[in-house]
């Protein structure tokens, strides 16, 4: 029976000066993703090394001869070729080469050889970024995450990383990984597409998959997502080894998940060992193929 | 015991019994849930007063130090769309400052204490709104509830000394209602208690998952590692500003002499 006692009544609420019902949450929205990266800068849950890496500059003779070789050994170079390093690479980099770009780009963000300078490292990696180079898309991504040579911005951060998670520089990312997680029932379209997502996730970068599934239990960025956060920091751990941290931190995501969202990243768990098992097969039955070609060559050879 | 005389309850009056306790437990209950609440909110508004405080302001910062940076921009490279992301900056600083100055920013740090708690709870069973009895009484109620809660907020025992007084003062003698008509009035208020204490278990959810019960957690579990998180996040921060306002330096440098 209804009448006019049953009023719905919150003493108080609206008098409250709380955020919940203001444009104030976004205030707070913006505290609470900052403090998520705070708290997990200090217990180092984030990937922010900017490896000065490679040295694949097609000339392997001039790479030897000036301090590319050097820089990647991280011996420290005599005076007199500081120069040449950056010479070279700037060299390089004139013809367009990427890596060449790269390294540019990670001697300035480390002050090797060169005067510490973002915005230079910033200039320098976006050009290589241009050419589709992708570990420089993880070294953006660190740079927006944490304010260096650009204004902080995680979600393009994040959007960084996941070029480089996924493999695809350039690309936009169409797929959903969640979709894994129903691949028992789903169609062949679904199985294809996330099968051809898995392989490309095969060559991304393990910290951009590590610090992209930070970015979603951080809710920073992107809306906060365990069963994300779990995907990428699981396939990083699986390229990378269970010792390391990406398992301690895929394991934490876990701990906070409510017992559906565990049930579905056991399915998803699963469901990616399928697509590795599957995608290891291909790889076993390419390896075969290529053995047994060589041997007819060389049998024709004889 | 044997000799004892005992009247036979009619199954109304038996009826009416358990009611008039059930609505006398629920109101206990009910009171204190009500004062769970107040209390959950006004901690969070007093956390959210202090974030806005050491944190906020901070922000809105520096906001303004890349409205500047847009501004200037703009002025260097006129172009209109550095001149739309300069107004657009120029409006967020505004927006984020006033969030972060707004009376939210100014509410006392304050602990409630015992006495004022059990005094709500006394308010709270007394004047409840959804144990009134017919509409008048229901808007009296209603508003007194109301200046309860505000008065808790504000850590004011003694407004709430004064609307406990209003209510009884004002409080008619239970009239004369038949047996049937008490009883309908009472499983009606029961009704109504419960249907209020759902709400509240609803709201405490709602508040508990708020982004502002998170940010509070997040710093309780820091406090517990021994940590300061909204010492950490205003230092964060801050050197955010310092960045800012070396790059808006650098920037003013170029107009000043032009290459």
């Amino acid at each position: 029976m209804r009448d006019e006692l049953q009023l719905q009544i919150v003493p108080g609420g609206s008098d409250s000066l709380l955020s919940l019902t203001t444009t104030r949450s976004g205030l707070i929205t913006r505290g609470r993703a900052d403090a998520a990266i705070l708290i997990a800068h200090n217990g180092d849950e984030f990937e922010a090394s900017l490896g000065v890496v490679l040295c694949d500059v097609d000339d392997i003779d001039a790479r030897d001869v000036y301090c590319g070789k050097a820089l990647l050994d991280e011996v420290s170079v005599s005076p007199e070729n500081k120069a040449p390093a950056l010479e070279f690479f700037r060299r390089a980099a004139d013809q367009g080469n990427a890596t060449a770009m790269f390294n540019i780009g990670a001697m300035y963000t480390h002050g090797r050889e060169v005067e510490q300078d973002y915005i230079k490292a910033a200039e320098w990696y976006l050009k290589a970024v241009h050419h589709g180079h992708l570990l420089t898309y993880f070294n953006v991504g660190v740079m927006y995450q944490n304010g260096l040579g650009f204004e902080q911005n995680y979600a393009v951060a994040a959007r960084f990383y996941r070029a480089a998670a996924e493999g695809t520089p350039g690309d936009p990312p169409l797929f959903d990984p969640k979709v894994i997680c129903r691949l028992d029932n789903t169609s062949a379209s679904d199985l294809a597409e996330a099968s051809e997502w898995f392989g490309r996730t095969q060559r991304g970068v393990p910290a951009a998959q590590f610090n992209l599934g930070g970015l979603y239990e951080a809710g920073a960025g992107v809306s906060r997502d365990y069963l994300s956060a779990y995907v990428w920091m699981k396939l990083a751990a699986d390229r990378v080894g269970e010792a390391g941290r990406y398992a301690v931190g895929r394991d934490r995501v876990l701990g906070k998940m409510s017992d559906t969202e565990v049930a579905q990243a056991e399915r998803l768990a699963k469901a990616l060992g399928k697509l590795a098992e599957k995608r290891n097969q291909k790889i076993d039955d390419v390896m075969t193929a290529l053995k047994r070609s060589l041997e007819a060559r060389r049998s024709a050879r004889r | 015991m044997a000799g004892q005389i005992t009247r036979h309850l009619k199954p109304e009056e038996e009826e009416l019994l358990q009611k008039r306790e059930e609505l006398y437990a629920l109101r206990a209950t009910l009171a204190q849930r009500e004062l769970d609440l107040v209390d959950f909110r006004s901690e969070l508004s007093i956390f959210e007063g202090r974030y806005l405080r050491q944190v906020g302001r901070l922000y809105a910062e520096l906001d303004s130090w890349k409205a500047r940076i847009a501004e200037l921009q703009a002025r260097l490279h006129p172009s209109e769309t550095l001149k739309a992301e300069a107004e657009a900056a120029r409006e967020h600083a505004r927006q984020t400052y006033e969030e972060a100055h707004g009376k939210a920013s100014e509410l006392p740090d304050f602990t409630a204490s015992p006495e004022l708690k059990s005094l709500f709870r006394d308010v709270a069973k007394q004047i409840h709104p959804d144990l009134s009895k017919d509409a008048s009484d229901l808007e009296r109620r209603t508003r007194l509830m109301a200046e309860a809660n505000r008065a808790y907020e504000a850590g004011d025992a003694q407004s709430l000394r004064r609307i406990l007084d209003e209510y009884q003062g004002g409080a008619d003698a239970v009239e004369g209602e038949g047996i049937g008509a008490e009883l309908i009035r009472i499983i009606r208020q029961i009704s109504q208690a419960k249907s209020r204490l759902s709400a509240i278990e609803q709201e405490l959810t709602a508040l508990q998952q708020s982004e502002i019960a998170m940010l509070k957690k997040q710093a309780e579990e820091r406090e517990g590692q021994g940590g300061d998180l909204l010492a950490e996040l205003a230092n964060s921060v801050r050197e955010r500003i310092e960045r800012a306002r070396k790059d808006y330096e650098a920037l003013a440098a170029r107009e000043a002499k032009p290459a």
